[in-house]
């Protein structure tokens, strides 16, 4: 376990487990641990650089810059004559220069001398990143630089070819031979190698920043950027750009706390963190926003086909009236049978007893007309006898009349029918003695339109009660028949019906169709609604948990180095203030009382009495503040061997702001005195103080320009 | 199905010889005798309509179908079938070897016994003549006025007599057989009743005319 992520756990008060923060803290690329950083020391071994000139007179568009090789406008004198004041001229020109440890000078009695030329041909070789102007840079035809990196040598050598370097980065041993480390055919490719090779070399570690919405990485070229210091870069105190806090960041990195690119590294990582939780966040909602359409149009097809369901009728039922129905058919069918035999039957009785009711009648209105029949003839005088002739005698018909013969046959009458008006022998058969009787008992006299309904008939009861019985057993009969017949009437209608509704079945089938579809439409509706959770699914809760907690970690991690790096640079920065003081003090920074150097890289500065701050200061004072500091920095780092920064500094005309004299030199002295200090230290300096360089440094180490010459 | 009595076929008879009788004015007819039926054959025949109202309706409609009778004739055919008196007055007759036939003798005798009506032979001696006396020609008339049922006997025999026309007896038979279940009887058992068949014709005959 690391000591970081240890540390980690603690200020989380265990709320997340040790591995858990080693894991994120490695996933993060945050280094858990950190040497001590040492320092490796950067020198310029030797600079070439050769082209033509092409110089163009006041004639032609000579302007200053024109006319001088002058790169940029630190330089002396901007008004300077120089010049040769010709036409167009070309000038093959070359360059070269051996240096060693310790305090180089570039210098030349006048401005625009090519002194800015040297330091930033050094620079482009160091950095791959060219700041010449565009006239000296098209005049080079080939630059070489070679480093003492460590115990190395790099050589740097390219070709320009209208302003693009071209080239190779050469690892030189001492025995002669070269291994080509990598290749450049353009400046990006420049900065790139020289990133590549630089940065692993000197122990540097990118400083990871978050710029714009992303993270960028600021490697060599920032480094580099914070070993030169020239009069056009002075805004800030360290390095040559005040953004993503490099001035901190280069600080903790020369200072050397040994957390401070695994803070830079979870600041970053923060922010990553930061933002990938936003991104999750903003993703759920616009998810969210998308699914609430969905969802609602899928709650809106649940309801469009519950209600299209409710519509249809539901086939199970009229399923089970059709079968219903099928039965009920056949039932009938056999009803309607069984009802048409019965009314045959009745029918048939009622015709039977219909006849016999007839014949009733018949024979009675046969006894009827019988019985007046005989009352006709009886009411007629015999004359003779039918069979013989023999007439009819008055004596006869008197004996008849007395009721004792027929006066026709002579046989003897019947007394008792006699009585009642009837002739009838006793020998007659007992048929023609009801017969005669009959007769006797009927009215004389009728209705008019005699009809078979006979008057009273009082000694017929025996008739009329058979007339009576047969007419009641037709009447039965009858209604029998009629109930039956209006069964049979109802039961066929109604199997009309039921047979309807049975052949109604075709229907159906396309019914129960329609409604299984509407019940799966109404399934999958259903199961689309569901499958729209509103919830976020365990698997986003988790990611988020996760992106949290690593967040989490990341800031304690943050808070953590930081706390280090802070501690740890407290007391470097105490001693790095104070000999800060004492060399701005000797670079001429009037009344300087103290400065205090705080771990982000401001400065507090007291003089003259009042505070202010680096910013506050006037040019001059800020170039030799910033001298100041660099140089502090390159002793504390090699005086502690803690630190990173390589040693290398180069500076651009000192002397250009508001220097007198006495100051300058004493600027030149003490820079020497701390070059001098330090084996491992390289200053190069383009000044025009070329009067005290001779006395101060050794000719190897200078390179000056004969009067009213160029250096190259 | 009952049959008539000896009574009611002697009342038919008088009703019969009083209108179907023809003057007895021929030599050799009785004395006295007022109105002559000389083919028993006719007189037969004539009484197969009068106590089968249905064949008489069924020829009242050929009548009106050919042309013979009016068209009026058709509710009296109508009447024959519907009306409860003539349909009591079916008295089925026997179908004999030459035709509806049933003794009159009895019949008869209840005639000749009230002097109402004599039986003679032709001279060649084959066939009966039938004399009406002229006390039978007052009993015929006094039927036709008495109250009751015994009336209805003399109407009918004017419309028997209107279908029948002056066919002779054979003519007469010869219609009747050609009457469908009369040819369809069989030997001795009684004609049968064609009443439906005649209501079928009646109602074709109607909607033709």
């Amino acid at each position: 376990m690391s000591k970081l992520a240890a540390a980690v756990t603690a200020r989380l008060r265990d709320a997340v487990d040790e591995e858990t923060v080693e894991a994120i803290l490695t996933e993060a690329r945050i280094p858990t641990s950190a040497a001590i950083p040492t320092p490796v020391g950067l020198q310029v071994l030797r600079v070439e650089f050769s082209g033509i000139k092409l110089l163009t007179g006041p004639t032609g568009d000579a302007t200053d810059d024109d006319a001088t090789a002058v790169d940029d406008a630190t330089d002396d004198d901007r008004t300077g004559a120089g010049g040769s004041g010709a036409a167009v001229t070309t000038e093959p020109f070359t360059f070269s220069w051996t240096l060693g440890p310790g305090l180089h000078v570039v210098g030349s009695h006048e401005n625009l001398r090519g002194k800015s030329t040297v330091l930033e041909v050094i620079r482009w070789g160091l950095r791959g990143r060219c700041r010449l102007q565009a006239d000296v840079r098209s005049w080079l035809r080939h630059v070489q630089v070679v480093f003492a990196v460590g115990a190395e040598r790099l050589r740097i050598s390219f070709d320009v070819t209208d302003g693009r370097p071209d080239g190779a980065v050469h690892r030189e041993s001492d025995a002669g031979t070269a291994v080509e480390l990598v290749r450049f055919a353009d400046e990006d490719a420049f900065i790139a190698a020289m990133d590549a090779v630089m940065m692993p070399r000197l122990h540097l570690q990118r400083i990871a920043a978050w710029q714009e919405g992303q993270a960028i990485e600021h490697a060599w070229v920032a480094y580099a950027g914070a070993l030169s210091i020239s009069s056009g870069g002075l805004d800030v105190l360290l390095g040559d750009t005040k953004f993503s806090g490099m001035p901190s960041r280069l600080l903790s990195m020369f200072l050397g706390a040994a957390w401070a690119a695994p803070r830079a590294e979870a600041a970053t990582a923060v922010k990553a963190a930061d933002a990938a939780v936003a991104a999750l966040q903003s993703r759920s909602d616009e998810r969210e926003a998308a699914s609430a359409g969905r969802r609602e149009r899928a709650v809106a097809d649940v309801q469009a086909a519950k209600a299209l369901l409710a519509e249809l009728p539901d086939g199970e039922a009229r399923l089970a009236e059709i079968d219903a129905a099928v039965r009920r058919v056949g039932s009938l069918g056999a009803e309607i049978a069984a009802l048409s035999v019965q009314l045959e039957d009745l029918r048939a009785t009622e015709r039977e007893v219909g006849r016999q009711l007839q014949d009733e009648r018949a024979r009675k209105h046969a006894q009827l007309e019988d019985a007046l029949g005989r009352r006709f003839f009886n009411a007629l005088r015999p004359t003779a006898c039918p069979r013989c002739a023999a007439p009819v005698t008055e004596a006869r018909l008197a004996q008849e009349q007395r009721g004792h013969e027929c006066s026709v046959c002579t046989t003897d009458l019947d007394i008792d029918a006699f009585t009642h008006e009837v002739l009838v022998s006793t020998a007659a058969p007992t048929e023609e003695r009801e017969a005669a009787l009959r007769s006797a008992s009927l009215k004389t006299s009728f209705p008019a339109g005699a009809d078979a309904d006979v008057g009273e008939d009082v000694a017929e009861d025996d008739d009329d009660a058979a007339e009576a019985a047969l007419q009641a057993a037709l009447n039965v009969a009858a209604l029998r028949a009629g109930r039956v017949a209006e069964d049979l009437r109802e039961a066929t209608r109604e199997r009309g019906r039921v047979a309807a509704l049975a052949r109604s079945g075709q229907e159906i089938a396309g019914l129960l169709q329609r409604r299984r579809d509407a019940e799966l439409a109404l399934a999958r509706a259903q199961g689309a609604r569901d499958a729209l959770a509103v919830d976020p699914t365990p698997g986003e809760l988790a990611e988020r948990e996760a992106l949290e907690r690593r967040r989490t970690v990341l800031a304690a991690a943050e808070k953590v180095t930081a706390d280090w790096v802070r501690e740890a640079q407290r007391e470097a920065l105490i001693g790095l203030s104070n000999h800060i003081t004492a060399l701005a003090r000797a670079f001429g920074v009037a009344q300087l009382t103290s400065v205090e150097l705080a771990g982000n890289a401001s400065m507090k500065v007291r003089k003259g009495g009042a505070d202010t701050s680096y910013t506050g200061c006037s040019p001059g004072e800020k170039l030799r503040l910033k001298v100041a500091t660099a140089v502090a920095l390159v002793h504390a780092g090699f005086d502690t061997q803690i630190g990173r920064h390589p040693g290398l500094l180069t500076v651009d005309s000192p002397g250009s702001e508001e220097a007198t004299t006495e100051s300058l030199d004493t600027m030149l002295h003490a820079l020497d005195a701390a070059a001098a200090a330090s084996p491992d230290m390289q200053i190069i300096i383009a000044t025009t103080r070329t009067d005290l360089l001779e006395e101060l440094v050794p000719a190897e180490r200078r390179r000056i320009a004969p009067p009213g010459g160029y250096l190259w | 199905m009952p049959s008539a009595s000896r009574v009611q076929h002697a009342i038919r008879l008088l009703a019969l010889l009083r209108q179907a009788g023809t003057p007895a004015d021929a030599p050799g007819d009785p004395d006295g005798a007022v109105l002559a039926v000389r083919s028993e054959r006719r007189l037969q025949a004539l009484d197969f309509w009068l106590r089968n109202p249905d064949y008489l309706a069924d020829e009242l409609v050929s009548e009106v179908e050919s042309g013979s009778l009016g068209g009026d004739y058709l509710d009296v055919a109508a009447a024959l079938l519907e009306d409860p008196e003539p349909s009591l007055r079916h008295y089925p007759m026997p179908r004999w070897l030459f035709g509806a036939y049933e003794r009159l003798d009895d019949a008869f005798a209840h005639l000749e016994a009230y002097g109402l009506a004599i039986m003679r032979r032709t001279p060649g001696g084959h066939r009966n003549q039938f004399f009406l006396l002229p006390d039978g020609v007052a009993a015929g008339d006094s039927l036709a006025t008495t109250d009751g049922p015994l009336s209805w006997y003399p109407r009918q025999v004017r419309l028997v007599l209107q279908v029948a026309g002056t066919a002779n007896g054979s003519q007469l038979k010869q219609r009747q057989y050609q009457q469908a279940s009369y040819a369809d009887t069989e030997l001795g058992s009684h004609i049968g009743p064609i009443a439906d068949r005649v209501r079928e014709r009646l109602a074709e005959a109607r909607s033709a005319t």
